[in-house]
């Protein structure tokens, strides 16, 4: 490998300003200022400067202290991250040690796991949370199988705070793992055997070799999928308990049951807001990556 | 080779029981549900079987136009969004430029302020533009799902590719275009080819954007197949039109491995 | 920003206005001529009853005109296509709806005030006349068609089904997890349970509940008694208070045998029985007492329709006693006219059972009744 990063100053060729990064970016952002930064910024600002009872206009903070102090709204926040937290670590659970295998393995079973694992891209939302119930729900398929081999005491998750987390586990599957095995493809076998001649045992060569090299397909799947996760609200309405609900069917059911666009608007951007702080997460530690690359 | 995996083979053995169990038996589920008249339980398999909900499903002319209004769709927004986003995600990973930092989180930010509350002022915006039921009105709201991904994921593969590989060939006296065409890009494409390919498919079954703008003069598959299977108790629809879509998703699967081979878009796939 | 939305909703003159500008200026070029784009937000097979029995003889009576039935995909996506509307409004363009049907006007917020809908009681609809007032729940929702909700079970191990309120709650504390509702905001059919719930502690009187009475003050005493009646009858429900997200899984639960009994809309259990979704001992039965709130489907005409005026053409042969007929004969229905004005046969036929409407609940006392179900009866579940 060139060493010659090691003594070039932090101008390095490819990493000096370029307008022509400005003219790379400008379709993509004028897309997303226009038709939904726009509109995303008015909504907000209809929670802060928001309409009197006497019809004047005044900036009011009132809705964020309503969500904040109603011990209702706090449930449903507290239940939308256990929801998002605990799928998110299944999803890595179980489709980071499936890269591994696809990455390193071939054959005939190789093929079954990785058609199998990206099946559910094929399968629309609807149509899957149908398939689940009856599969998994009281009296399903699975129930009935585990009968007939004479496995009794079967708990159906429907309707219990994990029936969302399967389906979106499910839902979630393929863009993990098709996100993870294209960041393992960068893995050199060479390395790997290298390590393991020098004795390296599994668990060293996934925390030294594998780990790092995925880091940035990690961080992308993870803000992206915490973002998916945690405004769902097709996935908790059939599968999920009644109460405590996850933040989307709640915004929506205040946005049109309890007819509150204010309060509905509010939670929205709480919403927004903690979601960004996933996003800035992933952005720092880029910079921070591309800071440690430069001093190197 | 790799040994450590070589041995025995009881990962796979233990993965694909697994698959089995949480992801295939739901698939068969709806499989059979396509050729179910009647199902109760405690039957394992179902009570009546039987093709009618077939006939009503393909009888219907709507259905083939539908499947062709949703590849095309699907085909021209992911090239769309290739064509603008993949220069942008290069300019992120490997140029330097002020506010950058600030338009990459734009790209999540957009995206994570739910859109429900977004949906009136978007419908203004369309109808003012005159693009509420034209193809065209279609495909810009389903770019606008496909941006996020389009930039983050090639970004970070860009991101990844070995800065210190192309500097190597740039003082071998390899121009800027070629380094990328020849160092870059090919080290980027597994990545790149997962985006494009969840791209279509996400497209393909995008249902929101395609119903507040494009209902009732566009209609596509999914919209099809939500109006089929809204508050239906009989599920059959919606099971036959998913088998009935699975058959090219698969072959279309298969073949992608077999033509790209050793290809690394292949990889992509995870091969 | 804000100002500007508060222009919008000075008047609806300047709104009028503003859609007679969008129609002379010409709509684009794929807003069809003479075509009624229809929404539904009911079931399909509301939809084949307007395809076989509205379709063929609305087109045969105006030439020209074609009706194009357009099948929603659920609430949420028909409030999505009502904001649309809206939108158009709000810019003077044609938002390619010509009628919605089974939505409320209340969505969304503001609508009624920019003037979104028509009003049906300034407008002179030549049948209006004949439409029973009991059933009107505003002047902008024009009903059509009637439907009730009813227990629905299997009767296999319900061989007498019980007849009062007060039975049926002494059969779901004997028999527990054999029952569910849906939950109020879901499909309505869980929220006809509540609303009977609510009559029932309230002594069965109805005059209790009109659609200006809401106030928290005068509703407090009585949600109190509510909800200390299904909070004593959640621990003997599905799972020990649990409740189904819609009519569909209602019903599926009791295809697949985990309970015994649910509540249904009369018109999906008569689907469900005839497609052969549940078993074929299941049957449907109706309280004695005080029947269950039930509600009637009406249709939304948007002001700014790009054919508006064959769309209240419509509205009005909706309401004729042709089409109400049918939907009694076809659909198995209730008119939304009065009896007398039906044909004889069918007066002769329903005159035992036709009572002069189904029960119904009054639409701005839903909102709170719901969001505090949720918060006094589901949430309770989770810490106990």
């Amino acid at each position: 490998m060139s060493d010659t990063l090691s003594t070039a100053p932090a101008s390095a060729p490819l990493t000096k300003w370029r307008p022509t990064g400005l003219f790379f970016i400008a379709a993509p952002i004028l897309l997303i200022a226009v038709f939904l930064f726009y509109p995303a910024l008015r909504s907000i600002w209809g929670t802060i400067y928001v309409r009197q009872p006497d019809g004047s206009y005044a900036f009011s903070i009132a809705s964020y202290l309503y969500f904040f102090s109603d011990s209702y709204s706090l449930t449903n926040l507290g239940r939308t991250f256990w929801t998002t937290i605990v799928t998110m670590v299944l999803l890595i659970a179980i489709n980071l040690p499936i890269a591994i295998y696809l990455r390193f393995k071939g054959g005939r079973l190789a093929v079954f796991i990785q058609v199998l694992a990206l099946f559910p891209m094929f399968v629309p939302g609807i149509v899957i949370v149908y398939a689940l119930i009856r599969y998994l729900g009281p009296n399903g398929l699975l129930q009935t199988l585990l009968e007939v081999v004479g496995i009794g005491g079967f708990q159906s998750p429907y309707l219990t705070p994990w029936g969302p987390v399967i389906g979106m586990v499910w839902d979630a599957m393929p863009f993990t793992l098709l996100v993870l095995t294209a960041g393992m493809s960068g893995i050199a076998t060479s390395a790997i055997e290298a390590a393991q001649d020098v004795g390296a045992g599994r668990l060293r060569i996934l925390f030294s070799i594998i780990l790092p090299q995925i880091k940035n397909s990690l961080l992308v799947v993870t803000s992206l999928n915490f973002l998916g996760l945690f405004g769902q609200a097709f996935m908790p309405f059939m599968l999920g308990p009644t109460s405590p609900e996850m933040m989307g069917p709640f915004m929506l059911r205040t946005f049109s049951t309890v007819r509150d666009p204010l309060q509905a608007a509010t939670q929205a951007t709480i919403v927004f807001a903690l979601c960004s702080v996933a996003g800035l997460a992933y952005v720092r530690s880029i910079a921070k990556r591309r800071a440690a690359e430069l001093v190197k | 080779m790799i040994g450590f995996i070589k041995r025995l083979d009881w990962p796979g053995y233990v993965l694909a029981l697994f698959l089995v169990f949480f992801i295939l038996l739901p698939i068969v589920t709806v499989f059979l549900w396509a050729f179910t008249e009647q199902w109760f339980y405690p039957s394992v398999l179902p009570t009546k079987w039987g093709l009618r909900y077939w006939f009503k499903v393909l009888e219907r002319p709507d259905v083939w136009a539908a499947f062709f209004t949703s590849v095309q769709l699907s085909s021209i927004v992911t090239a769309l969004s290739a064509v603008i986003c993949l220069p942008a995600a290069y300019a992120f990973a490997r140029m330097e430029f002020p506010g950058k930092q600030f338009f990459m989180m734009s790209f999540l930010m957009g995206n994570a302020f739910p859109r429900f509350a977004l949906i009136i002022s978007i419908a203004v915006l369309f109808l003012t533009l005159n693009l509420v039921g034209t193809y065209l009105g279609v495909v810009i709201i389903q770019l606008l799902n496909t941006i996020l991904l389009m930039i983050w994921l090639p970004t970070a593969a860009f991101q990844s590719v070995s800065r210190n590989m192309e500097e190597a060939a740039m003082d071998v006296g390899a121009s800027p275009l070629r380094v990328f065409w020849h160092i870059t890009l090919p080290q980027a494409l597994p990545a790149i080819g997962a985006a494009l390919l969840m791209t279509f498919v996400w497209t393909f079954y995008e249902t929101e954007g395609a119903w507040l703008v494009g209902a009732p003069r566009v209609q596509t598959m999914p919209l099809l197949m939500m109006s089929m299977i809204n508050n239906q108790l009989v599920v059959q629809y919606g099971a036959v039109l998913s088998v009935a879509l699975w058959v090219p998703s698969l072959v279309a699967l298969l073949l992608a491995r077999r033509v790209m081979g050793s290809d690394s878009f292949a990889k992509g796939l995870g091969a | 920003m804000v100002m500007k939305r508060r222009e919008f909703l000075k008047g609806t003159a300047a709104v009028g206005l503003g859609s007679v500008a969008a129609g002379l200026m010409g709509k684009s070029a794929l807003a069809a001529e003479g075509t009624l784009d229809i929404f539904f937000n009911s079931d399909t097979n509301v939809v084949e009853f307007w395809s076989s029995a509205i379709k063929p003889a609305f087109e045969a009576a105006n030439p020209g005109t074609t009706l194009n039935l357009v099948s929603g995909g659920g609430g949420a996506s028909m409030n999505a296509l009502a904001e649309r509307a809206f939108a158009a409004l709000q810019s003077g363009t044609d938002p390619q709806i010509d009628m919605m049907e089974a939505i409320g006007p209340y969505h969304p917020e503001g609508a009624i005030e920019a003037g979104l809908w028509d009003d049906f009681s300034k407008l002179s609809l030549s049948n209006m006349s004949k439409v029973n007032p009991a059933v009107v729940d505003n002047q902008w929702s024009l009903p059509y068609r009637g439907s009730q909700v009813v227990m629905m079970y299997n009767g296999d191990k319900v061989p007498t089904p019980p007849k009062t309120f007060e039975e049926l709650v002494a059969w779901i504390k004997a028999n527990p997890g054999q029952f569910a509702y849906a939950r109020p905001d879901l499909g309505d059919s869980g929220a006809c349970f509540i609303e009977r719930a609510l009559q029932e502690v309230m002594g069965r009187d109805e005059s209790l509940f009109t659609n200006e009475n809401y106030s928290d003050e005068y509703a407090e005493p009585m949600f109190t008694k509510l909800w200390a009646l299904l909070n004593d009858l959640a621990p003997s429900l599905y799972k020990g208070g649990e409740y189904t997200g819609g009519n569909t899984p209602s019903i599926q639960l009791l295809a697949s045998g985990v309970i015994t009994m649910t509540i249904a809309w009369s018109d999906m259990a008569l689907v469900a029985m005839n497609e052969g979704v549940v078993p074929e001992t299941t049957a449907v039965a109706q309280l004695q007492d005080l029947a269950f709130i039930g509600g009637y489907s009406s249709v939304l005409v948007p002001t700014n329709a790009a054919n508006h005026e064959m769309s209240l053409k419509l509205a009005d042969f909706l309401i004729s006693p042709e089409v109400q007929n049918k939907v009694v004969s076809d659909l198995g229905g209730f008119p939304s006219i009065n009896w007398s004005e039906m044909s004889p046969e069918l007066q002769a036929k329903f005159a035992n059972v036709a009572t002069t409407s189904i029960p119904t609940f009054p639409g701005p006392w839903e909102s709170h009744l719901f969001d505090g179900w949720y918060r006094n009866v589901a949430s309770n579940l989770a810490q106990g």
